[in-house]
């Protein structure tokens, strides 16, 4: 049986990783929501029609166009902030690691460090520690978090794209060390992003690492669930770490059934993302 | 049993089988750029996989895949990493020696899985199958798209006839990569003196030829808008009995973050649209399908892959690799299953060369 939800755990969140190019939606579905949601405007306005229906907060990287969204809204935004914040072309082409998203930062033109990335570079140079994940992460969520408005920061989301990686190469300190750094510096929720649910949940139960949340596909069809659906879903039953469910309408199935599917199989929160999504307000007051 | 019946025999098994390697493996995996990376974390959760050298002569990257928490020892020179880590298996990643190095691979008895994208040119390539037959060692172009469910689901559906004789295939694979000279410049740097229709076509001219065969000759344009490379190629030829194959090819076109690819069919019996995403069949005589529109999207294929990094795909081809090396049956991507795709791609650059002139694909 799952365990009670913590108090962090939020029930459900919206989520923006789609408009990154995290979804298993269809390319015609992505690049219309992408679309949509081209303006801050039109992105605030469901950000602000999902609160209202009750949803938690959000979860997405922190792009300048969320940011732009947030800044029109006159209330915080609870953000739960994938990092690294990749472009759907980066997530394609970049290796996996630590420095090659820091490199990207660097070459951005006008990029320029904030004291608390420019202090985490000087405890850990990159002479020194380059290319070892776990003790360069602390340099990649500060720089990743720079501009994000601290008080509307509540959790912190290691995305799939290197956690998978990482937990592939049994990389138990990256965990630990993501984990108690995104509770002592920001006092938020640690989420960790995957789509291996079943080697995840069981390497954290091994290595007795337990972050505020996972994120991970939950679908009747299967779709993204690892290593089978059937090994998923007796993770999901089995996790004592709280499983935020995501890609819930994969496969063509209606928001709602794609919800109770998710928490009758343990799910303790949900993620609906703009993709899944026709009428925010609606659909999350539904499952709120 | 006629190549057809093992074609669908074939395509069937591998539709319902999971692969997996049928004995403890030692493993080594050079060129930790990201298809090695992604091949060091794929191989790293199998149990039977013991990854005992991981390579790469810059130094950043062998850092980076320490970092990343591989226990395995690295090795900057490949010769040391053959010598020292022992391996019965090489996965090679993408760049420029790597086929020389699939090569002493085989002469230290290993079998050898190497990056298909970008393809290398078919003369470069037909020593090493020589060498692997000599050695009796399996060796591999990694094309992940061959083993994309969807994809692979067709191709049954083509093989099992139920789209009677195929007339016309318009394919198409594109993506948002390259929209300046200095774009173009680190897409040569990285691995290949080619550009688009190696880079980003290559593994849909294997799959077109694994569905519908090698033509005798071919015919090509190219564009080259931001450098010495194609950016842009249009190829066609004339498949089996008479089907016509256009084959579009672009890395320079806006609004495909993702690399998209679509190929459609218009046969006696209907008409068939594939893509990444699902397969539409427009049936107009029924027969294993029914007449009218029948969609087969993701979710209804077989989950095979047990771990995902950047797709399923990945982890299939891997994994029916290490299978094929420890004594099942061969990989679709065995290279002289693949050989054809890269003769085809020869004869197309050597088209485009002479400004769509015909060109006789090698045999």
């Amino acid at each position: 049986m799952s365990p009670a939800p913590r108090a962090a755990t939020p029930h459900v969140l919206l989520g923006t990783r789609s408009l990154n190019g995290v979804s298993l939606a269809t390319r015609d579905r992505t690049l219309d929501v992408a679309d949509r949601y081209r303006e801050p405007k039109a992105l605030a306005v469901t950000l602000s029609r999902a609160l209202d229906a009750g949803a938690g907060g959000v979860l997405g990287s922190p792009t300048l166009l969320l940011a732009q969204a947030t800044a029109i809204l006159n209330k915080p935004i609870p953000l739960h902030a994938v990092i690294p914040s990749l472009t759907e072309q980066e997530r394609l082409e970049l290796e996996p690691g630590i420095e090659p998203v820091l490199r990207r930062h660097a070459a951005r033109p006008g990029q320029q460090a904030g004291v608390r990335t420019a202090v985490a570079r000087f405890t850990r140079p990159a002479s020194l520690y380059g290319g070892d994940w776990s003790i360069r992460l602390p340099v990649l969520i500060e720089s990743e978090l720079e501009g994000v408005r601290m008080r509307d920061l509540r959790g912190v989301v290691l995305d799939a794209w290197l956690a998978d990686c990482a937990l592939a190469a049994g990389n138990r300190r990256l965990f630990e060390t993501f984990v108690r750094l995104v509770r002592s510096r920001f006092h938020g929720a640690a989420g960790i992003e995957t789509h291996n649910l079943g080697l995840m949940v069981e390497r954290l139960a091994q290595w007795n690492v337990t972050p505020d949340y996972l994120v991970a596909p939950v679908n009747a069809s299967g779709l993204g669930m690892k290593p089978s659906r059937d090994e998923a879903l007796a993770a999901l039953a089995a996790s004592k770490v709280p499983v935020l469910a995501k890609e819930l309408c994969a496969n063509g199935a209606e928001f709602e059934d794609g919800a109770a599917f998710a928490r009758r199989h343990g799910a303790q929160g949900l993620v609906a993302d703009l993709c899944e999504l026709e009428d925010a307000g609606f659909e999350l007051k539904a499952v709120s | 049993m006629t190549v057809t019946e093992d074609l669908v025999r074939r395509a069937q098994a591998h539709a319902l089988h999971t692969p997996r390697p049928l004995r403890h493996v030692r493993v080594g995996v050079f060129g930790l750029a990201r298809s090695g990376i992604q091949h060091a974390a794929l191989l790293s959760t199998f149990a039977e996989v013991e990854l005992t050298g991981i390579g790469d002569p810059d130094r950043d990257a062998r850092r980076n895949a320490k970092g990343m928490g591989l226990g395995a020892r690295t090795y900057a020179a490949f010769d040391t990493l053959l010598q020292r880590a022992k391996p019965d298996i090489v996965f090679l990643g993408a760049y420029p020696d790597a086929v020389t190095h699939a090569g002493r691979a085989l002469d230290a008895g290993a079998a050898v899985q190497l990056e298909g994208c970008p393809l290398p040119a078919a003369p470069e390539l037909e020593p090493l199958l020589a060498r692997s037959r000599e050695r009796e060692r399996a060796v591999s172009l990694a094309l992940p798209l061959r083993h994309h469910p969807v994809f692979q689901r067709a191709r049954g559906v083509i093989a099992g006839g139920a789209l009677g004789t195929i007339r016309e295939v318009r394919a198409s694979r594109t993506v948002s990569r390259v929209f300046n000279p200095v774009q173009q410049r680190a897409a040569v740097l990285s691995a290949s003196s080619r550009g688009a229709l190696s880079q980003v076509g290559a593994e849909l001219v294997c799959l077109l030829i694994h569905m519908f065969g090698a033509p005798e000759e071919a015919t090509a344009t190219a564009r080259t808008l931001y450098g010495p490379l194609d950016d842009e190629l249009h190829g066609r030829w004339t498949a089996g009995a008479r089907a016509r194959v256009e084959l579009e090819v672009s890395w320079s076109m806006p609004g495909y973050p993702k690399p998209s690819t679509v190929i459609e069919i218009e046969a006696e019996r209907g008409r068939m649209l594939i893509s990444e995403d699902a397969i539409e069949l427009d049936m107009v005589t029924p027969g294993a399908y029914p007449a009218g529109v029948t969609r087969l999207s993701r979710g209804d294929m077989p989950q095979l892959a047990r771990f995902e990094v950047d797709g399923d795909a990945r982890w299939i081809e891997d994994a029916t690799f290490l299978e094929w090396a420890t004594g099942g049956a061969e990989s679709d991507t065995a290279l002289a299953a693949t050989l054809g795709a890269a003769r085809l791609t020869d004869a197309l650059y050597a088209s485009a060369a002479t400004a769509g002139a015909a060109v006789k694909v090698a045999a």
